[in-house]
This record gives structure tokens, sequence and C-alpha cells, in this order.
């Protein structure tokens, strides 16, 4: 297809493209016994096998274009087949028009995507085998004006496949069915807007996303396939649109789109191998305000070309929230009984600019084609940038609740996406499975801090600090970082059939983590903080009553340069501390706890003993000198060092399955505080391991100069038969 | 601070337990003032805490194993920490340690000390800077809190050739009132 008129917009273009492609089909006359049968006065029927190809399609804006290439149509089984449509079209009684519709066997698929700028990189391909049926019909008179047309529509897509691939590895949704019903959709154009207003019932059912090698998309049956576990999404909402031409953020072409949702009602279901992790009676909304499409160069140095999203100008944004009636955690993927709960959640957020530490964040998202460049020439790219201006998440178990207050979000960098295979190519080496990469970022979050009530009223108690006590979980008051780089890679399979296998590695630079943080600006800071992470086969699957996650091995190396009070840049320090861990066989259950709302995690954390660099190891130093800019320089000061510390079953078995094992109970309640009974966020820990070894103590000492002693201050410290259970309320300061 | 209740046997020893945080910083202590005090509210960084700590209520991971930890009349049934102070030498021990401390109204904030501080001669004028704040729980409970210092010849109780000469044995019960806060001071630049 020819370069088409440019700013046409994607609507107008995409049902031009079925005109374009020149279909072979056939057509056959109906006779008279059916004309008779037909309801109204006119009817057709139309039946096409059909098989399409067009070289390449392109959308421009301001001469810059994207490019969808190598499009076709033709049968899902049958590489050589063509596919069924057969078309019913009837004229009722009140002038509108009926099209009856049904698809067989059709595979619709798009080789690639890229960009004027990409050259032999793309976005990978993409395609789509679906059995649809349904009808369709167009009633004259839109919601505000005689001259708009009226939809109702009701499809059912059964057996369908949704794949992507990349150099040569493709990822699929499989066995997909999905009903849509759409009751009076109004379609109006009033002063150059489109309105469109879409009142909808979606029932999405996903039964598996499975993993191939090769590049011509999968055909047949693939249910031998490991699955990562399937989705069930049932949905009651209503979304009005308005679409308008008028220009994006970098020229006058592009799409300005303002939308408002409202999801009635609406219920999710993740699951594996019988048993459910489901967020029922969903209920929220969101606008979106000037949202603007177009292809356009990003906001880097390098203005890298990308088919644009900004939510960045002066009246740009989104908001909305959602709530979760009941979250519940191993159920019957069946029948939806049983599991835990969790409790409710209830979610409020505002995306919009903002401006942190001095420096301006909108909301943009550039997508571009080519991924991790060593993966291949195939794969995408999001150039993103985000700015959470304020959120809040209130969680509710057993009618109390928790506020955590005054979210912020915000960063920059790109995320990478590729189906890969686990191979080395160039210097990175690769899994098996969907990998998005995270290409120097930087960013970050902080909260207010959290307030405590009952239900309901959690918004007008006092802040307080409370967060903190799930350090243990990565939840941090604060958390910002100057860049951070890596992966996760998620391969369908997990222990027991269905589930995900995931390896890992992220590295981040010039973080700094905030506890007990104050509005003026002080608290404690875990400061110049680098992290290095790695994992390997971890897998995750849902299991009656809960959620597993189990590590095949890991090994992470924290590095706080300065312990901080006072203020995050230069309060005073009590020194650096290192935190280095290896484990494996690893195991996290999350569950709800029994007969109660909350939050309950079943870890079991095997300390292995050191394997060359990997080891458990806690290293404080103090003392340090500076350098010119007054920073201190690690590995200069006094060192106390707790080495190769590592569990034991006891007593010389040399077996090492136990571990640590803790249960954590996260709840919130009334209880007894210095203030009387109160609300309190309570965290219950119950810690138990036979034996946890310290190998030695050291004190080292730098000279300054590089030279290093180390005297052994402790040979070994051995701790058994440790029990310890702790329960903790927090409450405001009163 | 005031001791109330029986079978108190060694406060410094239980305010270590309790304040176990504190040891590896320099700790100071003084009362806060009732204007300090009501300075405190209104802060949304620090939490009041309450709650309770109990060691090996029901025994351990290693009970009834034969290897020392068995729970029975005169027995261990606690956690046992061993740490050897030379290669080849003795073991010290902190052994059968049971029990359930509770406490109620423990505060953790962070607090700046300015030279309107007094408690601190000079110091305080010229520290200027903030420090963390653990302002000590209004009442504590112990309930058969117990633990036993020893040296051993060996870790654990199961090695061969395990030989042990018990310290001290140390058992509290009973309500302690607390007032004041423990300082920790950074004392890196």
């Amino acid at each position: 297809m020819t370069k088409p008129v440019p700013h046409r917009w994607f609507s107008v273009a995409g049902v031009a493209l079925y005109v374009a492609t020149g279909q072979v089909y056939a057509m056959e006359a109906m006779d008279d016994a059916e004309l008779a049968g037909v309801q109204g006065q006119a009817g057709a029927t139309v039946e096409m096998a059909h098989k399409a190809s067009m070289d390449r399609f392109s959308y421009f804006t301001n001469d810059s274009g994207i490019h969808l290439e190598d499009i076709r149509v033709g049968s899902a089984s049958d590489p050589d087949g063509r596919a069924r449509r057969d078309y019913e079209l009837d004229l009722l009684s009140d002038g509108s028009l009926e099209i009856g519709l049904d698809i067989q066997d059709e595979r619709v698929s798009v080789g690639g995507v890229s960009l004027d700028d990409s050259g032999a990189r793309s976005m990978g391909s993409f395609w789509m085998d679906r059995d649809m049926s349904g009808w369709f019909r167009i009633t004259p008179g839109g919601a505000l004006s005689e001259e708009g047309y009226t939809f109702n529509s009701f499809f059912s897509v059964l057996d369908s496949r949704f794949g992507y691939q990349t150099n040569g590895h493709q990822l699929f949704l499989d066995d997909v069915t999905m009903f849509i019903n759409a009751s009076d959709h109004t379609l109006d154009v009033q002063n150059g807007v489109i309105h469109y207003v879409a009142p909808t019932d979606l029932y999405l059912d996903i039964a598996a996303i499975r993993y191939a090698e090769g590049e011509t998309p999968v055909r047949g049956d693939q249910s031998s396939r490991p699955s990562m576990g399937g989705f069930e999404i049932d949905q009651d909402f209503v979304s009005e649109f308005e679409i308008s031409g008028g220009g994006g953020r970098q020229g006058l072409e592009g799409i300005r789109i303002n939308a408002d949702t409202t999801l009635n009602t609406g219920n999710f279901l993740y699951k594996t191998n019988g048993y459910g992790v489901e967020f029922s009676g969903v209920t929220g909304s969101s606008s979106v305000q000037d949202l603007r499409i177009e292809v356009g160069e990003d906001f880097t140095e390098e203005s890298r070309q990308g088919l644009a999203f900004t939510l960045n100008g002066d009246g740009s944004s989104a908001e909305g929230n959602l709530s979760i009636d009941d979250i519940r955690l191993g159920v019957d993927a069946g029948t939806r009984d049983g599991g835990r709960s969790v409790g409710s959640v209830n979610l409020s957020w505002l995306y919009q600019n903002q401006t942190i530490n001095g420096d301006a964040f909108g909301n943009q998202v550039y997508v571009m084609a080519g991924g991790h460049p060593d993966a291949g020439d195939e794969g995408m790219r999001f150039a993103s940038e985000w700015s959470l201006a304020d959120a809040g998440l209130t969680w509710s178990t057993d009618g109390n609740s928790v506020l955590f207050d005054g979210i912020q979000s915000w960063g920059r960098g790109d995320v990478t996406v590729n189906v890969t295979g686990n191979e080395e190519l160039g210097s990175t080496q690769f899994y098996k499975g969907l990998r998005v990469g995270f290409d120097g970022i930087s960013g970050g979050y902080r909260m207010d801090g959290i307030r405590v009530g009952s239900e309901g009223s959690a918004e007008g108690a006092e802040m307080q600090a409370g967060a903190e006590l799930l350090s243990a979980l990565g939840v941090f008051r604060s958390f910002e970082f100057g860049n951070m780089d890596g992966q996760y890679t998620l391969t369908p399979g997990g222990p027991n059939g269905d589930g995900v296998t995931i390896n890992s590695d992220l590295f981040i630079e010039d973080g700094r983590i905030g506890s007990l943080t104050e509005e003026s600006g002080q608290g404690v800071w875990a400061d110049d903080l680098s992290y290095e992470g790695h994992i390997r086969d971890m897998t995750l699957d849902v299991v009656e009553n809960g959620l597993r996650v189990m590590q095949g091995e890991a090994w992470s190396t924290m590095d706080v340069g300065n312990l901080r009070v006072g203020d995050a840049e230069d309060g005073a320090s009590f020194g650096r501390i290192v935190w280095q861990r290896y484990g494996q066989d690893n195991e996290m259950v999350i569950t709800g706890p029994e007969g109660q709302e909350g939050l309950r995690l079943a870890l079991t954390s095997i300390f292995i003993e050191a394997v060359g660099d990997k080891r458990n190891r806690f290293l404080w130093e103090t003392g340090r000198t500076t350098d010119a800019d007054g920073n201190a320089e690690n590995g200069t000061g006094m060192q106390l060092v707790l080495d190769n510390i590592h569990t034991s079953d006891g007593l010389g078995s040399g077996n090492n399955e136990f571990g640590v094992q803790t249960e954590l109970t996260v709840d919130i309640r009334e209880a007894d505080s210095a203030d009387g009974l109160q609300p309190s966020f309570h965290v219950n820990t119950h810690t138990r391991f036979r034996e946890l070894n310290v190998g030695s103590v050291d004190l080292v000492h730098n000279d300054g100069s590089g030279n290093s002693s180390s005297a052994t201050a402790l040979q070994g410290v051995s701790i058994q038969n440790m029990d310890m259970e702790s329960n903790l309320n927090a409450t405001p300061i009163p | 601070m005031a001791i109330q209740g029986d079978g108190v046997r060694d406060v410094v020893l239980a305010a270590l337990v309790a304040f176990g945080l504190a040891a590896n910083a320099a700790a100071e202590m003084e009362s806060m003032s009732d204007q300090d005090l009501s300075g405190v509210s209104g802060q949304y960084g620090g939490m009041s805490l309450s709650g309770d700590v109990t060691f090996n209520e029901s025994g351990g991971p290693l009970k009834g194993e034969a290897v020392g930890f068995d729970c029975g009349e005169g027995e261990r049934c606690g956690a046992r920490v061993a740490a050897q102070l030379n290669q080849g030498g003795g073991w010290i021990v902190l052994d059968d340690l049971q029990g359930t401390f509770e406490f109620m109204g423990l505060t953790l904030a962070t607090r700046l000390i300015t030279g309107e501080d007094t408690g601190f001669g000079s110091d305080a004028a010229d520290f200027n800077r903030e420090v963390i704040e653990i302002g000590l729980p209004d009442t504590a409970r112990f309930t058969d809190f117990s633990y036993t210092m020893a040296t051993s010849s060996t870790a654990r109780p199961g090695d061969s050739d395990f030989r042990q000469v018990d310290r001290l044995n140390v058992d509290i019960g009973g309500d302690v009132t607390m007032d004041g806060n423990a300082l920790i001071f950074p004392t890196e630049p």
C-alpha cells in the first residue's frame, strides 16, 4: 500500500485496510425462500473464503511514520489455506442494519512494526488466530444528534490465540475465549470531535500462556507446552471517549483523547493447576485528560523516534480509583470457593506533571523498535517517563483500615521487551521466556506515612510511621535511585505444571531508602546505596490457600555507604553497612490467616555456607578517610565483619534444609497501646531456626594506604534452638 | 527508672535485653519534659509501638531430638547463643533463653538536638544534629523470663565431650515502670 494521506486517524485508516487488501472471496446469491425468511425488508448473505496480504501499512504524523509490515490474513490451521467468513446482512424495520458474522479458522498477522529511523530493527511480529461469531447492528441516531449512530453487538471469540515473536522466540496466549456484549454504543461527531460512548460487558478467559521456539507462529494443538497459568476476567463498564485531530505535542498532526471509564463491576482470577488468586467485587472509575498520540521524537538527548503517548501537557492528567472488595488467595479456580482472604483494597491515583528535587516529570511513553541490543533486531523499547503526583492505598481487614497516604512516584528511563531463548549473545546471558529489561532508569517513590482507623475512618486518623515494619518485605517509606539496570525473564512452567519461572538480575546505583521520615525532610536514611541482586530459577504458582514463590538460587549485595540520621544529604552517619546474601531453595508462601482477614507470609530462608564470593556476610565500617569532596572512601576505615553466616539443621548432620523459618502476619486491629485501646497496624513475627552460625567475627583495620590487617574477635558464634515470636502494634505517638 | 514486682534479679541485664538495639551505638538517656513531649505530637515520622516478644514458649525446633534441648525437669528448653573467643578454646554461652517481655508505648522517632537541649553540657550546641530517639515504654512486664550465662567446652550441648559450667542464672518476672528516652547518636560526619 502506498503512503496514505497524512494525519488520517487510525480508525479511518483501519476501515480502509480491509478494502485495500484485495481479498479473494466468493459471493453467492440468496434465493427467494431465503429472502422471504429474512426479517425486515431486505437481506443478503456473503460467504468468503479469503487469503490476503499487504506489504506495508503506514501511519504518519508530521511526516514521521510508523509502519506495519507484511500483514497477512489467511487460515490459522493451514499455512496455504484460506479463512472463512460468512456475513448475513439484514435491514430492519426501524432502519437499522444488522450484520451477522461468523469467522472460522482465521489468522491475522503483522510481520513487523518499525519507525522511519528503525533501520534493521523491528518491534517484532504479532498474530491473532480466531473463531468468532456474533452480530452487529447499526441504528441511525446517536446520543447527541440524529446524525450520529447507535451500535449494538454481541461477539463470541472461541479457541483463539494471540502471539508475539522476536528473534525466533514466541510467547502466546492460548485457548482464549471472549464474549463481548455492547449495548447502545453511540457515535457522534460534534465540532470536529468524535464522541463515542461504550457501555460494555466483557468476559475474557485466557486459558494458558505458552512459549515456543521458531520464527513461524505455531499452529495446531500446543497444550503439551508448559503454561504460565491463565487469567479470567469479567467486567461491566462504560467508557466515554472524545477523540479529535488537532495536533500532537510536536506538530499539527496527531490524535487527542479524553477518556472517562466507570467500572460498574469486575472480577479477576489468576489460576495455576486448579487454584486461583481472585479479586472480586472490583469497581472504580478513571479519567484521562489530554492524552496525545503521534509519531515523534522522545525526551532524551538522542531524540529517538517513537510512537508517542504523551500525557504531559499543562492540562494532562489521569486520575481514578479502584476498589477491590475481597482478595482471596488459593481459591478453587473452578468454583471460586475456599482460599484465604487478604482483605479489601482501595486505590486512588493522580498522574500529572510534578517537580521532584528540582526536576520536572510528566507522563509519556515512546514505543520504539528494537529491545535489548544483544537479543537481535526484533524487540520493543519503551522510553518512558512517569509522574504519579498523589496516590493512596487503603487496606482493610475485618473492619479496620490502614491508609498508605501521600504516595508519590517519579522516574524516567527505558524498558525493553523481548522474547528470548536460553543463550548467551554478545556479552549478555538470556533466558527462555518473556524478558523485561531495565536500561538506565532513575526514579523513586515516597509516602507521607500511614493512617490507621476503623473502616472508613482511616483518612481522618493521625499520620504515623509503621510502614517500616514491612522493610523485610521490601516496603519502605521512601526509595529513590539514580540508576537501575537489569532484567526479569518470565518462563512458562512452575514446579507442579502451570506456573512462572523467573530469572532476574538487578543493579541499582546511587540509591536511598528512608524511614521515620518527617515532613521537614529529616529521617533515618540508608544513603549512597548500591544493590546487586541475582535470582535463578525462581518459581511462582498458586497453591491451595496461597501463592507460592520458591527460589532456586539467589545472591545479592546491598552496600549502604552511609546510614544517616537527619537530613538525607548531609545528616550525620552511623557509617557504612554491607549486607551480602546467598541462599538456595528459599521459599515464600503468601496466604491469609486462617479464620480472619490479613496477610500471612511463611518464609523459609536457607543461608548457604560461602561458595567463592557468594556468601552471607555483614560488614559495618566506620572511621573512613574522606576524599577531596568530603565523601567517605569505602575500605579505608575500621570494619566489623560477621562472615560466613549460615544455617544448619544441627549436630553436624551436614543438612541445611530447615533454614530460618519465619511466619509473618500483618493486619489492622484494635490493640492496647499507651493511649488505651485503638486501631493499630499489627505485625506478628514468628521466627524459628535449628542452628544459625557465624563463621567468624573479624575486626579489619585499613590504614588508608591500601594496607589492612585483620583480627578475629570471635572464632565463631552458634545460635541454636531459636523460637521467637513478637507482636508489634504501631500507633501514633500520643 | 522504678522497679516493681517480684523476682527481679538484675536490672541492668533486663535493660540490655530490652534495648539491645541501642547497644551498638553511643546511647544516652534523658528525661523528656512535658514541653518536649508536646513537641513530639504531630510529627508524622514516628510511631508508638506496643506488643510483646516471646522466646521459646513451647520449646524450640530442636526440642525432643536428644541433642540437649528436651524441656524436661532441670533440662534446657530455651534458645542458646554460644561464642568462641579463641581458636580451639571454650565457648561463652547465653543459654536456655526463655520467656516473655511485654511493653506498652515504646516510641521510635528522630529528634533534633540543639543548644537549647539541656543535659548535654555544651556538647548539644556543638552537635546540633538529629539523633534516633527511642522513648522508653511507660510500662513493661517480664513473664517467666529467664536465661543462664555459662562457659562451655563445645558450641552445642549435643557435641561429644560437652561440659558446661553455669555462672549465672537470671529469672525475671513482674512489671517495670520506665521513664525517659534512649538517644542513639551517629558519630560519623
